[in-house]
């Protein structure tokens, strides 16, 4: 809304209304137009100009038949010949609510002490759908009157007024002066405002002379590219240029500024505004559309795909770069489909646009950015990128394509492991593409589940075995040991093992008939279980000393007389005229291997 | 070391590793088996017309039934791959590799279908030797390292007891023979420290082995690891759709599932990478 702020200095034509002068100072209320439509939307713009440091608030007029809404204000100091000027511009939108003619009344102002009014403006209102003649047509410094009869004035053309969604119009102002007028400052330029177009600025400035009517005029050119984003009826809006004259010039000045110039004693100002160009935009033809076209229009589109590098291996990764030219709105384009990528991994890592206005025309170089990693070896193509896209100037699709990027990819690190020596001078095998291994058949003997662990505690007591076996092997051998080192200890140990030992051969020699040894066995038995027990000969051992044996061990008297009576028995039957009988023997063996068990539980263990 | 002892040792051995086998293996089961064939039979039978999901119908009815056989997920895995689902193609690839890793086909498989996943697949960096142990580690399946653990044990209880029974006639007798093929021969040692050796090197082993055997049991017995098998699973900071949108995985990544709530499963990924995801959006290797 910047060409509201600039009306805000000026009242063009229809809206100047009037001023209030009081020493230096000068204040004005005027209206954008006078005649408005019920609901539409007014400008009241209050300014106050001359040398003063603070302003109150404008009071306005009782509005009962408007709506009052505030539009902001805007303030400018200057200084010129050392002599300061304030202006101060306050905005109001009026939104009539009723048909009639209104007098909008004096606006006061209280400036250093005095009080200051604005003249009473008037407003016509007509009905909502009443026809009202607005200020742009004509425009103060187009139209009012033939280009040629002014010194200074705006003219706004496009190259064309009908295209298609996204073809680029040229929007071109010219700003003409034929010198007579001196500016006091440089032009102000609002740009149109433009719904519904992508705008692009096209500089430079253009400047030249041009002949019309016999004047010669030296015109600025400015230049925009205007992008229709959907197709309808659209407008270009007007373009306003704010121009500030010398009071010199403004008494030179021919019929028209005398007219629309306003003097508030340091220059006259203007605003000079273009009219609307209405833009017809063409939908994009059905016929001959391609299925995958994206929207893209373009004049001599082009595409390119290269790869910075030929030769990589398995997991490398690859700079893949995607460029795209073209004239037309190319930073809007989508990104063309990497198609065929199934042995690549693919990730984007970013694009770039670039725009260039050569000639004033847009062209626009957009450059995508991709990295690939091979997924496995062989020789692989990247395939070539298609974009289709409608030409506006040839008015018909087409496709742009790029070259296929072809990568040689070599086993990677992870495979070298095996070295593989080739014979002969053949060529290496060239994958052509790479699948999953073939089923396997089905075993003759299939596994069912029945869980694990079904058997655990049994295996943990098989496994707990050879820990009791090492263990007893330990106590064996610790035994084993033991009795090495001490003979009497081994002997007293073994001495029952080896008297039953001697026994069992008596019993069989008793049961053989041959008592003789059978006796002798018996009495060895027991002679040398008691040396085993004293650690001494057998042969030199006397009943005494066993005796003594006994009572040192603290046997008992019975067991003490039963072994008396065993050896007695024995030496009786060995040595006896006739001989015992094997049956006696027997008794007699038996009986030893009672007292001498008797004696081994009881004492001598 | 009596002839009895030896005889009871060789009966404990038998018993102790036909135990182990026995155990960690599966029971045959002839009664379903006969069905489960057929199934299996029909399965490659689609596949091989170029049937895949029909075959897939049939292998995974084999697998309700029970069956459980490294060439049946490794057919299935292809099934699936060949169907398009390749999150349950890796998980059955998993799960073959599970019960017969030196199969070659599967990892090959295995391989190919993880380098077109979406996600990318994290492999540790490791040294030489966690490099080595990893790779005995991965070629053996459970019932194997229980076997090697079980064998390990036996031979080191066996080398103690000798040990015990160094100065033994019979010990004394043979081991000039068998010190023939030992190390501490060629090292100078003596026997005590000879046996000493051979004990040190047979205990590593064992506890090298035993630690393998009790993962790889974790791992079946926990069923923490894990597959996408869902195309795109949001992974949220608590149990709820209501939290935190924190990243996206998608099928055939591997994960690791930490703690399960109704319906939810918390997850973690390599890289500190950790949230929350629908519990059906994940099968169990």
């Amino acid at each position: 809304m910047k060409w509201i702020l600039a009306l805000s200095v000026l009242a063009l034509g229809v809206g100047f209304a009037g001023s209030a002068y009081a020493e230096d100072i000068s204040v004005e209320a005027s209206l954008d137009q006078t005649v408005a439509r019920v609901g539409s939307e007014v400008t009241l713009t209050v300014t106050v100009e001359g040398k003063f440091r603070r302003s109150s608030e404008p009071e306005l007029p009782p509005l009962s038949d408007f709506d009052v809404y505030s539009g902001g204000t805007s303030q400018n100091f200057s200084m010129i010949n050392g002599r300061v000027q304030s202006s101060v511009s306050y905005r109001y939108v009026l939104v009539p609510k009723k048909e009639g003619a209104y007098e909008i009344g004096s606006v006061a102002f209280r400036l250093n002490d005095r009080e200051y009014k604005t003249k009473p403006i008037k407003l016509e209102v007509v009905a909502a759908t009443a026809s009202v003649k607005t200020p742009d047509a004509p425009a103060a410094g187009e139209g009012a009157a033939p280009e040629q009869d002014r010194s200074i004035f705006i003219q706004a053309d496009v190259d064309r007024d009908t295209v298609y969604v996204n073809q680029q119009v040229t929007w071109t102002l010219g700003y003409y002066s034929d010198g007579r007028i001196t500016l006091l400052r440089s032009p102000n330029y609002t740009p149109p405002e433009a719904e519904g177009f992508w705008v692009e600025d096209l500089p430079p400035q253009n400047k030249y002379y041009a002949d019309l009517g016999g004047r010669r005029y030296l015109v600025n050119e400015i230049k925009r590219g205007y992008f229709p984003t959907s197709p309808g009826i659209f407008e270009i809006g007007p373009a306003k240029v704010e121009v500030v004259v010398d009071d010199l010039s403004f008494n030179r000045l021919d019929d028209f500024f005398s007219r629309n110039f306003r003097s508030r004693g340091f220059g006259k100002s203007q605003t000079l505004a273009t009219k609307k160009k209405k833009i017809v935009v063409l939908p994009l033809p059905q016929r001959g559309r391609p299925e995958d076209f994206s929207g893209t229009v373009a004049e001599g589109l082009t595409l390119s795909m290269s790869a910075d590098k030929q030769v990589v291996q398995v997991g490398e990764p690859v700079n893949l770069v995607v460029v795209m030219n073209g004239k037309g709105n190319i930073k809007t384009v989508a990104p063309p489909k990497l198609t065929g990528m199934e042995s690549f991994k693919v990730y984007e890592s970013g694009s770039q646009s670039d725009v260039f206005k050569k000639d004033y025309v847009v062209t626009g170089r957009k450059k995508y950015d991709y990295v690939v990693v091979p997924k496995m070896q062989g020789r692989h193509t990247i395939p070539a990128l298609e974009m289709p896209y409608f030409d506006p100037v040839k008015k018909r699709y087409t496709v742009a394509r790029s070259h296929a990027v072809n990568l040689d990819v070599q086993p990677g690190a992870k495979e070298e492991g095996r070295k593989i020596i080739y014979a002969g001078t053949g060529d290496d095998f060239e994958v052509i593409s790479q699948d999953i291994r073939y089923i396997h058949p089905v075993p003759s003997s299939l596994a069912m589940s029945t869980g694990v662990g079904a058997s655990g505690r049994l295996l943990l007591v098989v496994h707990a075995l050879p820990l009791l076996v090492l263990a007893a092997s330990v106590g064996v051998e610790r035994r084993r040991r033991r009795f090495r080192a001490n003979v009497g200890l081994a002997r007293a140990s073994r001495a029952l093992r080896d008297a039953e030992k001697k026994l069992d051969a008596a019993r069989k020699a008793f049961r053989a008939g041959r008592t003789d040894e059978g006796f002798t066995a018996v009495a060895g038995a027991v002679s040398g279980y008691f040396a085993d027990k004293m650690n001494a000969a057998a042969a030199g051992l006397t009943l005494a000393a066993v005796e003594e044996f006994l009572r040192n061990r603290g046997v008992d008297e019975d067991s003490t007389v039963a072994v008396r009576r065993l050896l007695a028995d024995c030496d009786a039957a060995r040595f006896a005229s006739g001989g015992s009988s094997a049956d006696q023997g027997e008794e007699i063996a038996a009986r030893g291997r009672d007292v001498l068990r008797s004696l081994e539980r009881g004492y001598l263990r | 070391l009596t002839a009895r002892g030896g005889w009871v040792l060789a009966a404990w051995t038998v018993a102790a590793v036909t135990g182990t086998w026995w155990n960690a293996s599966v029971a045959q089961a002839p009664g379903p088996q006969t069905n489960v064939y057929e199934l299996c039979v029909r399965g490659n039978q689609s596949y091989e017309a170029g049937e895949f999901e029909e075959a897939v119908d049939f292998y995974e009815e084999a697998v309700e039934r029970g069956a459980v056989a490294p060439e049946l997920f490794y057919n299935l895995g292809n099934a699936y791959y060949k169907s398009g689902n390749l999150g349950r193609a890796v998980l059955f690839y998993e799960r073959s590799l599970r019960l017969a890793p030196r199969n070659e086909d599967a990892r090959a498989n295995l391989t190919l279908v993880q380098s077109m996943l979406r996600d990318r697949q994290f492999i540790e960096e490791r040294g030489v030797v966690a490099r080595w142990v990893t790779w005995l580690h991965g070629r053996l399946n459970l019932s194997e390292s229980l076997l090697l653990t079980s064998l390990l044990y036996v031979a080191l209880v066996i080398v103690a007891i000798v040990f015990v029974f160094r100065d033994g006639a019979l010990v004394s007798r043979l081991y000039p023979k068998i010190s023939l093929a030992s190390p501490g021969r060629f090292l100078g040692l003596d026997k005590v420290q000879d046996f000493a050796l051979a004990m040190a090197v047979l205990s590593l082993l064992l506890i090298a082995s035993g630690t393998s055997a009790y993962h790889k049991y974790r791992d079946v017995r926990s069923r923490r690891a894990a597959i996408v098998v869902r195309e795109e699973v949001p992974v949220f900071s608590g149990p709820n759709t209501d939290s935190t949108l924190q990243f996206k995985i998608h099928e055939g990544t591997r994960i690791s599932t930490v703690s399960v709530r109704p319906g939810w499963v918390q997850i973690r990924l390599p890289g500190d990478l950790s949230g929350w995801i629908a519990d059906s959006s994940v099968e169990r290797i």
